[in-house]
């Protein structure tokens, strides 16, 4: 049977490089994509209306009388 | 297949050279701290970089006075930190810590240091001057005016630890210095006061935006 374990070493040795390399470029990738808070409200805004005032309410009425003429003397 | 020993040494050597680079790379050197025995102290190197910023607190940036009537022969004067008459709503506290009169009641502004900076400086302004939106129908009567003024709103020690508005000063299109110093994560409540000429234009919102902003000075 032939003898494997040089590449046997070597894989394992390949798989540790490659690791390596990721874990490194990891580390790095997680400064930059840090948790950002959510963004700062910097506006806001003041506002009103204004409405007309309600209108007094008119009812119309008469007053009136009639004087009648006296009646004659007969 | 034949791997010499020179090989596997070389490639022994860089996986061991990148396994360095990282651990010393993402923690600093540790010197002697490396060894087999138990340490009960360490070193992290943490450089924190100063940020000035400043927000408006979630839903208290919208002061709105509700509807109203003018008065008939005079101005009227409306805030935030009194009773209102006419309709417009009465006045409160930032964060609900106090209310003027009853019924529904108008927001004043809350700003908090949202930021890592101890002495961020507080400025603000609005989109226009109050002639530019407290519009007349004619000539104004009498001459429009916006004006603010901050309080301190936590009962835990100063928020803003120097420089406090707190005397009415003008709102217009101009930066204006609301505190020259607030502490991280504190707040401070912005009080609006706006002067409505008698024939103010009526049936449609009158507004303006307004825009905070903050520094790591004045």
């Amino acid at each position: 049977m032939k003898d494997n374990s040089g590449l046997v070493v070597l894989l394992l040795v390949l798989v540790l490089v490659v690791l390596s390399v990721f874990s490194t470029l990891n580390t790095f990738a997680s400064f930059d994509n840090a948790p950002v808070d959510k963004e700062p409200v910097n506006s806001g805004k003041i506002g009103f209306s204004v409405i007309e005032p309600p209108k007094p309410s008119i009812s119309h009425g008469e007053v009136g009388f009639m004087i009648k003429a006296a009646d004659e003397e007969s | 297949m034949e791997v010499s020993n020179r090989i596997i040494a070389v490639l022994l050597v860089l996986a061991i050279a990148v396994s360095a680079g990282n651990f010393f790379g993402a923690t600093g050197p540790l010197g002697e701290a490396i060894s087999g025995m138990s340490v009960t102290a360490g070193k992290t190197n943490v450089s924190v970089t100063s940020q000035a910023s400043i927000t408006f607190v979630t839903g208290w940036n919208q002061t709105w006075f509700g509807q109203g009537t003018t008065n008939a022969g005079s101005s009227l004067v409306i805030a935030t930190n009194q009773a209102n008459s006419n309709s417009f709503y009465n006045g409160s506290y930032c964060n609900n810590s106090a209310f003027f009169g009853t019924g529904t009641h108008v927001l004043p502004m809350c700003i908090q240091n949202d930021g890592n900076d101890e002495t961020t400086c507080v400025k603000i302004q609005a989109s226009a001057s109050p002639t530019g939106w407290i519009t007349c129908s004619g000539t104004c009567a009498q001459t429009p005016e916006a004006r603010i003024k901050a309080y301190e709103n936590s009962t835990a020690g100063l928020s803003c630890t120097s420089g406090l508005r707190s005397t009415w000063g003008q709102l217009n299109g101009t930066q204006r210095w609301l505190c020259e110093a607030i502490n991280t994560t504190r707040v401070i409540g912005v009080d609006v006061e706006l002067t409505l000429p008698q024939n103010t234009n009526s049936g449609s919102e009158l507004s303006t935006t307004i825009t905070i902003s903050g520094t790591s000075d004045c």
